[in-house]
């Protein structure tokens, strides 16, 4: 009858990566119900990802689309506006935090600090978890499990991290480097530019740290599907691929195109 | 100083009556208004708000349709019912259309029209402080008029029954289109699913006789096979319904998530 907590908490994403797999992600910016989490699913998406950083989706809605994903087996990851929100979107329901605009391995240090309880790290526990169905368990066991299965995701995407990226990769409960390409292009003078010879340096830097600390990196912020497959040839292993907001545009405007094509050949 | 048919201006209408072919896009999650910003960047003439399949609230729906009336991007809803208030409440609510489901006869089509034009081409009822308006006051005769002219009146021909009473419904004055429901057309025939099926086809060739013969449009609905959406369109229908917000989600997603997997081989 006992069901194990391990079965009861699972993250798939994590699993597939530790089994050598490529993940993929949806970022949700937009929508404020649970049916995206059932599409992503059904589209196949490893996790995910809803980002309070860049949007205007409250904890309340992250809090609601995690348990949804919970339920459904999808692994809800957040991006969190900042450190301070992550222990409240971990109770919220999430199995993982990214967090922007890291810049050293103290910071880095201080996020995992955040994601996990004694003795890994110093996360508050609150008691009556979404995770754990809200049931009652054996703190000790509560705790290995939770930790085992909390993702920590930090973003790399400027000069600082770059240059501290050894140190970041080294530290201890961090999971996933995430290159966000997009700032750090920026940050490297290219905006844009998501294949410069910067850029790929840059990916090459921290593929080559991730590697020595055995921790994996993604790929964030890029649409060019050969690039995409070339850094992950490299490495890479978690994709970003895109948007809510972007899924729309890119069907809905090929749709629409299409109709008025129609009408212009109709109308000649 | 502004000119009230300025202001109230309907995309949608425009495009066909210029001999153009009308784009839609269903929306039936409970977005925020980002989807219409996002609708209107496609480029769409219309959306559908979907009331009929789906939760949304009238809440949701009217704000969306607020949202598109500033964009220009037509705001039609699709309702569940044919109720007066149900239209009226739409309509109060920024819509600049209303599309009636399962509609079968010439009597069903009038109660719409009543419903959803202002005497004396109706019986809507006058409220007041119209979104449409942006809220402003102006000589009811005008408001009347205009709002009379540019709300869209759609009803869904999408039974063997509707079919049969194409010409009727055709001929009650009032009403701006046909969308012929595909899939329950389909449904009705007992050929579940088989869009370019013969029944269909001479289905959709009544249905827009009996449109052309009045002046009216006819839109497709539920058909994704794009083909066969331009032999609809060949043959007369003007209105094409491009699917949901969640086809939408479902194709590109799939797509995407379909290449993250092949880069494991």
């Amino acid at each position: 009858m006992a069901q194990a907590l391990r079965e009861v908490v699972r993250n798939h994403f994590r699993e597939k990566l530790a089994a050598g797999r490529v993940v993929s992600k949806l970022s949700v910016r937009i929508a404020r119900s649970v049916e995206i989490v059932h599409i992503a699913k059904s589209c196949g998406f490893d996790a995910i990802y809803i980002d309070m950083q860049h949007s205007s989706i409250s904890l309340e809605t992250t809090s609601q689309l995690c348990i949804a994903a919970l339920g459904v087996g999808i692994t809800p990851l957040v991006r969190v506006p900042g450190a301070d929100h992550v222990s409240r979107v971990l109770d919220g329901g999430a199995m993982g935090v990214t967090v922007p605009d890291i810049e050293s391995a103290a910071q880095a240090a201080a996020v995992v600090a955040r994601c996990k309880f004694e003795p890994a790290g110093e996360r508050s526990t609150g008691g009556g978890l979404p995770h754990l169905q809200y049931r009652s368990w054996p703190q000790a066991e509560m705790v290995e499990v939770m930790n085992e299965a909390t993702t920590v995701l930090v973003n790399i995407e400027n000069l600082a991290a770059l240059e501290a990226i050894d140190g970041i990769a080294a530290v201890p409960g961090l999971d996933v480097l995430m290159i966000g390409t997009n700032d750090l292009c920026a940050a490297l003078g290219v905006p844009g530019q998501h294949g410069h010879p910067l850029v790929r340096d840059a990916y090459r830097k921290v593929i080559a740290a991730a590697r020595r600390h055995g921790k994996y990196v993604g790929v964030g912020g890029i649409s060019d599907r050969k690039l995409i497959a070339e850094y992950v040839a490299w490495g890479g292993r978690v994709i970003s691929m895109g948007s809510d907001l972007n899924m729309i545009t890119s069907a809905g405007t090929a749709r629409a195109k299409y109709v008025k094509e129609l009408s212009d050949a109709t109308s000649k | 100083m502004q000119r009230l048919s300025e202001i109230v201006r309907n995309r949608f209408k425009e495009t066909l009556a210029a001999g153009r072919v009308a784009s839609t896009l269903s929306i039936r999650l409970p977005w925020g208004v980002e989807i219409v910003h996002a609708a209107e960047s496609c480029g769409f003439d219309a959306i559908y708000i979907d009331l009929q399949h789906s939760p949304l609230s009238l809440e949701t729906a009217s704000q969306m349709a607020i949202a598109a009336l500033a964009l220009g991007v037509t705001p039609i809803v699709r309702v569940p019912n044919h109720s007066p208030e149900t239209i009226s409440r739409v309509l109060d609510g920024g819509a600049l259309g209303v599309l009636a489901p399962h509609v079968e006869t010439p009597e069903e089509a009038q109660a719409i029209v009543h419903a959803a034009r202002f005497a004396p081409l109706g019986g809507r009822s006058t409220g007041g402080g119209l979104p449409q308006l942006r809220y402003r006051h102006w000589p009811q005769e005008d408001v009347v008029k205009i709002m009379n002219d540019a709300t869209v009146v759609l009803v869904q021909i999408e039974s063997p029954a509707a079919v049969e009473r194409a010409g009727q419904i055709a001929g009650v004055s009032g009403v701006d289109g046909f969308m012929v429901g595909a899939n329950d057309l389909c449904a009705g025939y007992g050929i579940p699913g088989q869009h370019g099926h013969e029944l269909i086809r001479s289905a959709y060739a009544r249905v827009i006789a009996a449109a052309d013969k009045v002046g009216k449009w006819v839109g497709v609905g539920g058909i994704s096979d794009k083909q066969l959406i331009a032999e609809y369109v060949k043959l007369g229908a003007r209105i094409v319904a491009t699917g949901t917000d969640v086809s939408m989600l479902m194709e590109a997603g799939t797509e995407r998530a379909k290449f993250v997997a092949s880069l494991n081989s």
